[in-house]
């Protein structure tokens, strides 16, 4: 939903690379994500 | 029971298909509707902040209409929403249709996993769930592939997008073929999935996933042909290997865990490191064409790997309300 015009914003202001950064960033929040879940095998 | 599901499935590729029919058409419409690349990218978040507020509003609708009415009537929705598209006459009006294609979509999500529920009553539905599942990104691959040479046969970027009203549409009127199901009561509602916090985190892996999927699908066309200065079609052709990918990469998580070789949350974590190395190789500068399509591939299966995983932690977060939970994690 924002990940779209975020890469666009990115692209238009500081070149791909940011753009690419920024998709990196949400895949490491996402890493550091998976401490906090609980999977599946643990929940049943 | 086979056409029933291969008539499901095709529904997914058309909904995928709306998802990125205007991402390798990035440089046509953008010039003839004088926008930026954050205008661009503002069609995709039209598509799916609607489907958002629509899935939230309507999850219930398929009980109460009949799943099987309710896909029928998102394919027609989507076909309605291309066409505006296709006739738009200005990027607000690009806008509009690009909000009541999410609408279409998402009166037939929920619906559809509903229908493989009456579908298959007692007996387990996985593999049907997962080929449902994976034809939204084939959807979006092909859209990627088709949209191009489209353009230039049809003449222009609205001609590929009037082919794939035709697409959809098509898709519309064969699933009346699809035979009709029992309703099947859901056990729970939205509301419990959103006071459980193990699924929000589960929607972050799906924000990782699937979400980057879209964004990146949305812009991979373009940085080929302005980074590499590659034909449209081409770009296109390769750029779509990241969701073709990610559609091949959901399967193989999923044999992961049933196979119970590797942990749900290690293969979350897989997901998001081949991401990451995946970007670190498209960002790279001046880097060569095959470094770039290798981080393409890469950013692919990550964001398909984690698909199985995601859902199947949703629905244990929420035994009370497995339907609602996935729906979240969606």
């Amino acid at each position: 939903m924002i990940g779209a015009p975020a890469m666009g914003y990115a692209v238009q202001t500081f070149g791909f690379w940011a753009a690419w950064v920024f998709v990196g960033a949400v895949s490491a929040i996402a890493f550091v994500g998976v401490a906090f879940t609980r999977g599946e095998e643990e929940l049943t | 029971m086979r056409k029933a599901v291969a008539l499901l499935t095709l529904s997914a590729v058309a909904f995928g298909f709306t998802y990125s029919d205007h991402a390798p058409l990035i440089p046509l419409v953008s010039a003839d509707f004088h926008l930026d690349d954050l205008g661009a990218g503002l069609l995709s978040t039209a598509l799916f902040t609607s489907y958002m507020l629509t899935t939230l509003i309507t999850t219930g609708l398929a009980e109460r209409l009949g799943p099987k009415r309710m896909v029928g009537a998102g394919l027609a929705v989507s076909a309605v929403g291309t066409v505006v598209f296709a006739a738009s006459a200005s990027y607000g009006v690009a806008l509009v249709a690009k909000v009541v294609q999410g609408i279409g979509s998402a009166l037939a999500f929920v619906a559809a996993a509903r229908y493989l529920a009456g579908l298959y009553g007692e007996r387990r539905n996985h593999f049907a769930l997962g080929l449902y599942g994976g034809g939204f990104p084939l959807g979006s691959a092909g859209a990627l592939v088709a949209m191009p040479p489209l353009a230039a046969a049809l003449g222009g970027w609205r001609g590929a997008f009037w082919a794939e009203a035709a697409f959809v549409g098509a898709a519309a009127i064969l699933w009346w073929l699809a035979p009709s199901v029992p309703r099947v009561t859901r056990p729970g509602t939205i509301r419990d999935a959103l006071r459980c916090p193990n699924c929000w985190l589960a929607s972050l892996q799906h924000a990782a996933g699937f979400g980057l999927a879209i964004a990146s699908g949305t812009w991979i066309t373009v940085y080929l042909l302005r980074e590499f200065r590659l034909p449209l079609e081409l770009s296109g052709l390769l750029g779509s290997l990241l969701l073709v990918l990610a559609v091949l990469a959901r399967p193989l998580g999923g044999w992961l865990l049933a196979s119970e070789r590797v942990p749900t949350r290690r293969v979350m974590r897989i997901g998001d490191l081949v991401i990451i190395v995946g970007v670190a190789l498209l960002a790279i500068p001046d880097r060569p064409l095959a470094l770039a399509l290798g981080g393409a591939v890469l950013v692919g299966i990550g964001v398909g790997l984690p698909y199985s995983a995601v859902f199947n932690t949703a629905a244990a977060s929420l035994p009370a309300a497995p339907g609602a939970a996935g729906q979240r994690a969606s």
